[in-house]
């Protein structure tokens, strides 16, 4: 990568949705080439929060800017551009497509050297190109665990390689920055535990910038090295796990929730 | 010349308005164009064009089995080509196919049973004009604007005034929702198209009399649609002022321009419209959850 | 083969290209046009204006017509796509298009308006048809099994998802559309070259509608399934001899049927896997 340590920075953001803000006013500048984790009560926005810095919402006010420039006024698919990626709160998949053909749209960004009319006419070039991007899909698919699944149809898998398919199609458009928003949800504690090592291996391996949404808290505090906390839209805390599990604006936030902070 | 042309523009634009307002409902709470509504609204025309001539009946009774009977048809469409693939949460996209297959196979049935000529309706209105500062109008117009705009108010009250109303209300904004809070929804959407069926009986009638009865008046009725588009899919209020819009301005184009590209201009509006404000005047914007 | 045979075929073929077209819009990128009808039309005018009024060579002057019909694309295309209208408003976009497109033939002196344009040469015949009809299909085959058919292929499944995969939504659909628009002209100009004669009155949205019935009776998702569609809904009426009005009947019945009984369509996202050349390497779109 060009440029290893990507600066992601939200200056001010706030969001309003016609008479209710969503975010407001929060500022971060996030941990490069670390795991980060966002956290708080449902409806707290942090999903919104993911949805601002890829460029599915605009924001009202306020900045976002990767190193130094600001990103709010591009289209998501020119942020993609810029190396942040994201999965899904509720799995969005190609689901009449096989896993495959998952990835291979997700590869096809970086194999922009052939011209439409030779994909018309389907030269040799187009062929051993296309067997090239064959074999990466099939090396992302086998870096989270599905490349003996590869023809299948993404809707056949069961929800929790569900996830890891989306994990493997933003890894492979190359991001610097990559968004999860509760990968964990509906796993049980062994499989959060192994997501948990697959997303530490990857941040290793491509030294990613991470940032985690999860509700799970075990897996935040024992994955994140920097977390941020969010409640009504505002960004009430921040800190290493231990400040952020004595902060008593957190305990309140999770008021009834008391034994997720001390696990 | 101009308030003449005004008070024509009003006549189509109050039928347009109803078409519209049955298109909008069923889009409120279905999320589809219906686009074979039209086709219902012709069939209502040919109902109430053969219960007076076929059958002698006077207007008022043939008005009221037009509105009937295009219910019926308009409840019994929904029962057989849109609500199974509702129940089955089927893309807007394949509900919209199987209207068009429907407007296919009736209008293409009438062909085969009826014909494909033009009928004249018989003269209820008598030919009769009235002359207001100097300008003539004539009597249809003005019983067009009388009974549209009637209808119009009668639905407004219904859907704000009355449980039922409020139910549709309800379950235009959320179908999940409002299911939840006990809105039979199977029953409200039965109810829906059952108005909006109503409606097409009566605009039918009317849009015979001003033109001709034939099987291809439903895709004039896509002016009624553009209506909708114009004020704002799904909105009552927009349908309304969309289609008096699309009417005045179409009769002043047929007037001081020419009534060939009439046709034209329309569908370049509808164009426009969709380009520039998709929501439409009074149209909702939907945020898309992700 | 007898003359008659092969008229049902030339005009059957003819319709599979003009499907081919709306399988790539509708099928794999999940756009639904109502205004098609426009793009047939102006390959045909434009064609056979060419032939007739300039004696400009046949071939040329069908490649022109699909050229042009998909420049003609543009015109609705762009506007519409950049307002990012959704579905149905874009079908309600294109249907306003393709009427008042009609409108202006019937008005325009060089088309002689409603009166049409007779004595157009009958260059179009069986073999020629045939081969520009297998090398469209294998066009619209490497389309869909390119890069840039996968892109069209994942807006059909999500667009959202589609963006976050760094597709240009804008681009991908303008693409389709084009494409599509110009296999379109494509049929048009080599129906006017079989027909002979042409006027506004045989580009309705009813036109409009028959290619997408071929390509929801026939499967969408699938090039094979709305082939066979399409030399189907051609050949068998004519075969039969069934009254025209009667086959329209048919026709919505049977759309109405295949979206409540088998919306997938008869080879809804498979191939046929007869025609090994449509099947490519392991790993085509092929979920059986």
């Amino acid at each position: 990568m060009d440029n290893p340590e990507p600066r992601l920075t939200l200056d001010a953001v706030t969001k309003k949705f016609g008479g209710v803000v969503a975010c407001e006013d929060i500022s971060i500048q996030f941990p490069s080439n670390k795991i980060a984790g966002l956290i708080g009560p449902n409806g707290a926005g942090k999903t919104t929060l993911f949805n601002l810095i890829t460029g599915v919402y605009k924001v009202s006010s306020g900045s976002i800017q990767l190193d130094g420039v600001d990103i709010k006024n591009l289209k998501p698919n020119q942020i993609v551009e810029l190396g942040i990626t994201r999965t899904f709160q509720n799995n969005r998949l190609f689901k009449n497509l096989s896993l495959m053909e998952n990835v291979l749209i997700a590869i096809d960004k970086h194999s922009s050297r052939l011209g439409l009319p030779s994909y018309l006419v389907s030269t040799k070039a187009v062929r051993v190109l296309e067997q090239e991007s064959k074999d990466a899909a099939v090396e992302y698919l086998r870096l989270v665990g599905l490349a003996e699944h590869k023809d299948k149809r993404a809707d056949s898998l069961p929800y929790g390689l569900q996830r890891r398919l989306e994990i493997a199609r933003a890894l492979a458009l190359q991001p610097r920055i990559l968004l999860l928003d509760e990968p964990a949800a509906g796993m049980n504690p062994e499989e959060s535990r192994v997501l948990a090592e697959l997303i530490y291996e990857i941040q290793q391996r491509f030294n990613l910038t991470v940032l985690l949404i999860e509700h799970h808290m075990d897996l935040v505090m024992k994955l994140c090295e920097y977390i941020y906390v969010m409640n009504f839209g505002r960004l009430i805390a921040e800190g290493t796990p231990a400040e952020v599990q004595s902060n008593q604006l957190v305990l309140e936030a999770y008021l009834g929730k008391k034994d997720y902070a001390s696990n | 010349m101009f308030l003449q042309t005004l008070v024509t523009g009003l006549a189509i634009g109050g039928i347009y308005a109803l078409m519209a307002n049955g298109y909008s409902l069923i889009f409120s709470i279905m999320g589809f164009s219906n686009i074979a509504y039209g086709t219902i609204i012709m069939l209502g025309s040919y109902i109430g064009f053969f219960a007076m001539t076929r059958f002698g009946q006077p207007f008022s009774l043939a008005l009221i089995a037009a509105m009937v009977g295009a219910a019926i048809l308009s409840l019994l469409s929904e029962r057989f080509a849109y609500r199974p693939l509702r129940v089955r949460r089927a893309p807007s996209l394949f509900l919209m196919i199987s209207a068009m297959g429907i407007s296919m196979l009736l209008e293409n049935l009438v062909y085969v049973l009826i014909g494909g000529s033009f009928y004249p309706f018989p003269q209820v209105f008598e030919l009769g004009t009235v002359s207001i500062f100097g300008a003539t109008l004539g009597f249809l117009d003005i019983f067009a604007i009388i009974f549209s705009f009637g209808a119009i108010f009668i639905l407004n009250a219904f859907i704000t005034k009355t449980r039922l109303g409020i139910a549709i209300r309800a379950a235009s904004y959320d179908n999940i929702t409002a299911m939840i809070n006990g809105v039979n929804l199977n029953s409200v959407i039965s109810l829906v198209f059952i108005i909006s069926g109503l409606l097409a009986g009566l605009s039918g009638v009317f849009f015979g009399m001003k033109y001709m009865v034939y099987p291809g008046m439903g895709a004039i009725t896509t002016k009624a649609y553009i209506a909708a588009v114009i004020g704002g899919l799904g909105s009552l209020p927009g349908a309304v002022v969309g289609g008096v819009i699309l009417g005045v301005l179409e009769s002043f184009v047929s007037v001081y321009a020419s009534s060939s590209f009439r046709d034209v201009f329309s569908f370049s509006l509808l164009i426009l419209i969709l380009i520039f404000m998709p929501n439409g005047l009074f149209g909702k914007e939907a945020i898309e959850k992700v | 083969m007898s003359v008659y045979i092969q008229g049902i075929l030339i005009l059957g073929m003819i319709s599979v290209i003009e499907v081919t077209g709306m399988t790539i819009l509708t099928g794999f990128t999940g756009i639904f046009s109502l205004g098609h009808a426009s793009f047939i039309a102006c390959g045909a005018y434009t064609a056979a204006i060419l032939t007739k009024n300039f004696g400009v060579n046949f071939y040329i002057a069908i490649t022109a017509g699909a050229l042009l019909a998909g420049i003609l694309s543009f015109i609705i295309g762009i506007p519409t796509f950049r307002a990012k209208l959704k579905s149905d408003y874009f079908a309600i976009a294109t249907l306003g298009f393709g009427e008042a497109f009609r409108v202006i033939l019937e008005h325009l002196s060089i088309t002689q308006g409603a009166r049409g344009l007779p004595g157009i040469a009958q260059h179009s015949n069986f073999w020629n048809v045939l081969i520009i009809t297998v090398l469209t299909i294998l066009v619209a085959r490497n389309f869909i099994f390119s890069k840039y058919g996968r892109r069209a292929i994942a807006l059909r499944e999500d667009m959202t998802a589609a963006e976050m995969m760094g597709i240009d939504v804008y681009k991908t659909q303008m693409l389709s559309l084009f494409i599509s628009a110009t296999m379109a002209g494509l049929g048009g100009g080599l129906f006017a070259h079989y027909i002979g004669f042409i006027q506004p009155s045989m580009f309705t949205q009813m036109q409009s509608s028959m290619l997408i019935i071929s390509v929801v009776a026939g499967g969408i998702g699938s090039i094979t399934g709305p082939v066979i569609a399409a030399m189907l809904f051609t050949s068998i009426p004519e075969v039969l001899r069934v009254a025209n009005l009667w086959r329209m009947v048919v026709y919505g019945a049977v759309l109405v049927a295949v979206m409540v009984l088998r919306p997938q369509g008869i080879m809804g996202f498979r191939e046929l896997r007869l025609p090994r050349f449509l099947r490519k390497n392991e790993s085509g779109f092929n979920h059986g």
